[in-house]
């Protein structure tokens, strides 16, 4: 008998004992593709009938919601199906009779192996495939489905094949390595999650014990776990028109290398199955000489978990001993727990105590290491002279600016947050007044580190009354970067006048302002509404041509590139600027984006040539911000026992000189870096009701703070 | 020919088949006994291709076992409880095995089917234990390989049964190259079967005697002396193994050529003398209490 045809034979016979994952497989994306599309079908010729979607945009939500990426329920029947046909296929190899079975009949291993293996992929993907070539047919019956709607499905079902091979490989490769199958869970479990979980806790260890630690958004995790993984493949641009609509190169790249991960994995299963001994059926482990191995790779993270549980209930004053307390505890139950399922056996709990031992020293060093940060993580800096260009992210410097984290969103397959963004694009040369904060944050973590019985990350501003946090990244030339978050006093001279001469860079200027950043497109941009904003007092300029457009950004970018640190210092924003762009009209389509809101930035009073433009365009900032339109203001003050004594200031002259210092209370916290306000008392401002439009009639009080005078 | 040499398994700490060397001829009936733990299903899962050993090698007609598809040919492995598909009929059963093994003789398993009064087209999970042993070995038969293991295969079977089975290999073994290889904890089950037995303990091998030469050279004689014949001196010119008197019946195991130890005896003028067949046990006894073992403590 050939091998070929030996193989085929037992695919057949293989198929016969598999019955139930068929049907299960058939049925459950029968639903999720031929019901669903009969679900959205009505939904989209109701929508279509009285006019509320036109039937390119239902095209595009048929494909993506129905066919495509976004249909949950098949990507999740994909990622059940995967494990659920990697253990029923390789259960063979956890039943001693079975094991006798197939081990005694004129059949290679590897030929059955291979036969449950493929019958695996095929049991899922030929239902799948099926259920949605219905699906297609449904669509196409009412003019759903286009050529563009059928190759982007296609792409998804080639990207969603490879998510699939690569949960289904390493479950397999459990199986192949335990003789059990509850056991070949536990171990699909780990194998899917212990990268990730290594990597959570090492983040969570630099969290507890470095002060000077950056914590960034971006989950890097996701790559090495296959279910995260099979979702990121899939994350696709289903923005825009079916003409814009496909896969980044960056997800095909990765899928790539997925595929590539899944052979390897298929490859070294099918070596393991020719050496695995078959009494190994029944045991946990199939391979004796990995328990130990395995027991401390699993030990260590565990304990670590501990380690890290109990001091988090704690204030910080007590974390050593907790943790202690966490490794002792997790090292004993690791040991016991992982001894008991290797055995079958309660009473096994502590056998084998050398291996344990061994776990429980590499997690001490490690615990150690963290504890006395022995490479200097939060003291030491990357050598000057290798460090070729560097990124500064100041919190309190344009503070709550967001947007270009979710501008980028559609671009990234992952959401970046303003400080990650510019923490990687911000390119300062100058790197010595970088240095000047570095150096000053290490000192600063030099004081604290060992302050109390743990590393204190909380700053206190009491007795830290000009510290400000702020982030770097210090690069070198191979492009490693060394990235931190510091403490540092922006009163002291010698470090304001570093950050001022950092803010004065291009670099950190088109990395901190939205306007600087994104001039050209915001010059060019088809704008349907300006929105000022003054803490929820909005005034809009509808129907603004793109000349005014552009006029409007070209100022306040000049204005913009005016400002000083030491002007921030005085001066707090006034307001706000957003763009409400036009519905991006696609030129085959008439599909909308989804987000038309634009910010452009804060203005301040300095911006007289912008505030003078909105004002050609209706919008009358200057009428909240003159003394002349205020009716009176309350000092907020309260006794020690709370009652209210706030005082009414409605002397004209008291009005015009206390108004110049105040700012609005969210305002003055734009710029918290370097900008100091008081804010006990603080200050209701009442404008008269004339002053404030119609519709906003009610809302004429602003909540203000005093702002101070820097010394100097 | 199987030729297992210094064959050694263990399962971690436990030894469970120890420096076995043992050949198996073909065309004779081999029983291997043993008792329960004693080796024998490891030995024989080795044989099938199942386990590997951890030393020495064991070759069928000097093939390698273990992943050789040519050689798993040569042979049918009745496992001790075996592995019938979820729900499987019996036919479905032969359909698969008809796959792998090149000569299976459909024909010759419904001709057997019928023989036994087993339904075909009943699910094999609702047999009882001796139809499932009646089942393993008809589609073993049907397989028509050169080599047949059975482990246990006998427990559970009525003595009717038995007897049918025992005729059944009796049948292939004159009609084409045949050698079943049995493993059993009861001797008694094997007695009228094996030509060679192979005798299992603790996971080493005690003996493997062909009973054939066994039984040329011991022999079981009952014999009855006059009352006043004082036979003592006789039985000293034997070489007597055993050695029971039950009133005037005396029952010797005797070492020697049959016709010497008759001409010894007839001396004192017996009234009443024959020679008896051995049975097993006897044979182990006369075989292995030389060796100073208690046969009665290994097999019962």
């Amino acid at each position: 008998m050939t091998s070929k045809r030996s193989f085929i034979d037992m695919m057949r016979e293989d198929l016969r004992r598999r019955i139930w994952p068929i049907a299960l497989a058939l049925i459950g994306f029968f639903f999720a593709f031929p019901v669903l599309a009969l679900i959205k079908l009505e939904d989209h010729v109701n929508s279509l009938n009285q006019g509320l979607d036109s039937l390119v945009s239902l095209q595009h939500s048929f494909t993506v919601y129905t066919l495509g990426p976004n249909n949950g329920f098949a990507i999740a029947g994909l990622m059940i199906m995967a494990v659920l046909n990697a253990i029923h296929g390789m259960k063979y190899l956890h039943n001693r009779q079975e094991a006798d079975f197939y081990g005694s009949i004129p059949v290679l291993r590897t030929t059955k192996f291979n036969a449950a293996f493929v019958n695996g992929i095929l049991i899922a993907l030929l239902p799948y495939i099926l259920m949605q070539i219905l699906a297609v047919m449904i669509g196409a019956s009412r003019g759903f489905i286009t050529g563009e709607g059928i190759l982007f499905t296609v792409e998804t079902l080639v990207l969603e094949t490879v998510g699939f091979l690569i949960i289904y490989t390493v479950i397999v490769l459990a199986c192949v390595l335990t003789g059990h199958t509850a056991v070949a869970v536990a171990a699909g479990g780990v194998l899917s999650f212990a990268l990730p979980s290594y990597m959570v806790l090492i983040e969570a260890y630099k969290s507890m014990f470095f002060i000077t630690l950056y914590e960034e958004t971006m989950n890097k995790t996701w790559y090495l776990c296959p279910f995260t993984l099979f979702m990121n493949i899939l994350v696709s641009k289903t923005d825009g028109g079916l003409s814009q609509t496909g896969y980044h190169l960056k997800n095909v790249l990765t899928a790539a290398v997925t595929l590539v991960i899944s052979i390897v994995i298929y490859l070294i299963t099918n070596k393991l199955v020719k050496i695995r001994p078959a009494e190994a059926a029944g045991k946990s482990m199939s391979f004796e000489k990995t328990k130990p191995f395995i027991k401390v790779i699993i030990m260590i993270p565990v304990a670590m978990t501990f380690g890290a549980f109990f001091p988090s209930f704690t204030n910080g004053s007590t974390t050593y001993p907790w943790l202690v307390f966490g490794l002792i505890v997790g090292i004993i139950l690791g040991h016991a727990v992982i001894e008991i399922i290797y055995e079958f056996d309660f009473k096994a709990c502590m056998h084998h105590i050398p291996s344990g031992l061994v776990a429980a020293v590499i997690t001490a060093a490690v615990a150690l290491f963290f504890v006395f940060d022995f490479t200097g993580y939060d003291t030491k800096l990357p050598d000057r002279d290798k460090t070729v260009s560097a990124a500064v992210f100041i919190p309190g410097i344009e503070n709550g600016m967001y947007g270009r984290g979710y501008a980028l969103y559609g671009e990234e397959s992952y959401y970046m947050s303003d400080s990650d963004i510019c923490m990687s694009n911000m390119n300062l040369t100058d790197i010595d007044d970088v240095y000047v904060l570095a150096r000053a944050g290490c000192d600063y973590a030099k004081k604290y580190r060992w302050h109390g019985s743990a590393p204190d990350k909380n700053i206190d501003y009491e007795d830290n009354p000009g510290y400000n946090q702020i982030s770097l990244t210090l690069r070198n030339a191979s492009g490693h970067e060394y990235k931190r978050s510091y403490y540092i006093d922006t009163k002291d001279a010698e470090i304001f006048d570093a950050l001022s001469r950092i803010y004065s860079t291009e670099a950190f200027r088109k990395n901190t302002y939205e306007v600087l950043a994104d001039t050209d497109k915001l010059q060019d941009a088809d704008v349907n509404i300006i929105r000022y904003d003054s803490s929820g007092y909005t005034e809009t300029a509808d129907s603004v041509s793109r000349k005014d457009t552009k006029r409007l950004v070209e100022a306040m970018t000049k204005e913009t590139e005016a400002l000083t640190l030491d002007y921030l210092r005085e001066e707090a924003p006034i307001g706000y600027l957003e763009f409400e762009l036009k519905p991006g009209i696609t030129p085959e389509e008439d599909i909308t984006y989804y987000d038309t809101n634009r910010p452009v930035g804060y203005l301040y009073p300095s911006y007289t040539e912008t505030l003078s433009i909105l004002k050609d365009l209706g919008i009358d900032v200057r009428e909240r911000n003159d003394p002349g339109n205020v009716d009176y203001v309350l000092k907020l003050i309260y006794d020690d026992d709370g009652n209210d004594i706030s005082e009414r200031i409605s002397d004209r002259a008291e009005i015009e000189k206390l108004f110049p210092d105040l700012v609005n209370q969210d305002y003055a916290a734009v710029n918290y870096a370097v900008f100091e306000a008081i804010h006990v008392p603080s200050y209701e401002v009442h404008y008269k009701p004339a002053s404030i439009r119609e519709e906003y009639e009610g809302s004429n009080v602003e909540f203000c703070v005093q702002k101070v005078k820097p010394e100097g | 020919m199987i030729e297992a040499n210094n064959v050694t398994k263990r399962f971690g700490d436990l030894t469970a088949v120890d420096d076995v060397t043992l050949t198996i001829e073909e065309g004779k009936v081999f029983g291997l006994i043993g008792t329960n733990g004693a080796g024998k299903s490891t030995f024989l899962r080795m044989l099938s291709g199942v386990l590997t050993p951890d030393e020495g090698n064991i070759d069928i007609d000097d093939m390698k076992i273990f992943e050789n598809p040519e050689c798993k040919e040569k042979f049918f492995f009745i496992s001790d409880e075996a592995y019938f598909f979820l729900n499987a009929t019996s036919d479905e059963m032969m359909r698969f095995y008809s796959k792998w093994y090149p000569s299976y003789d459909k024909e010759r398993y419904e001709k057997l089917m019928n023989s036994f009064g087993l339904d075909r087209k009943r699910k094999i999970s609702t047999f009882s234990k001796g139809m499932k042993k009646q089942l393993s070995i008809i589609l073993g038969l049907s397989a028509k390989t050169k080599y047949i293991f059975c482990d246990e295969t006998f427990d559970g079977l009525d003595p009717v049964m038995r007897q049918a089975v025992k005729s059944l290999f009796a049948s292939d073994m004159s009609e084409r190259d045949f050698t079943p290889i049995i493993a059993s904890h009861n001797l008694r089950e094997l007695e009228d079967i094996c030509d060679t037995v192979g005798l299992l303990h603790k996971g080493g091998m005690l003996m493997s005697e062909d009973l054939d030469e066994v039984k040329g050279d011991v022999h079981k004689i009952q014999v009855v002396f006059p009352t006043d014949t004082d036979y003592a001196p006789l039985l000293d010119r034997l070489r007597v193994l055993e050695n029971e008197k039950r009133g005037s019946l005396l029952t010797l195991i005797v070492r020697g050529q049959e016709k010497e130890i008759k001409d010894i005896l007839s001396e004192g003028s017996p009234v009443f003398m024959e020679s008896l067949p051995l049975s097993l046990e006897e044979i182990f006894i006369t075989s292995t209490g030389v060796e100073g073992y208690d046969i009665k403590k290994i097999i019962y």
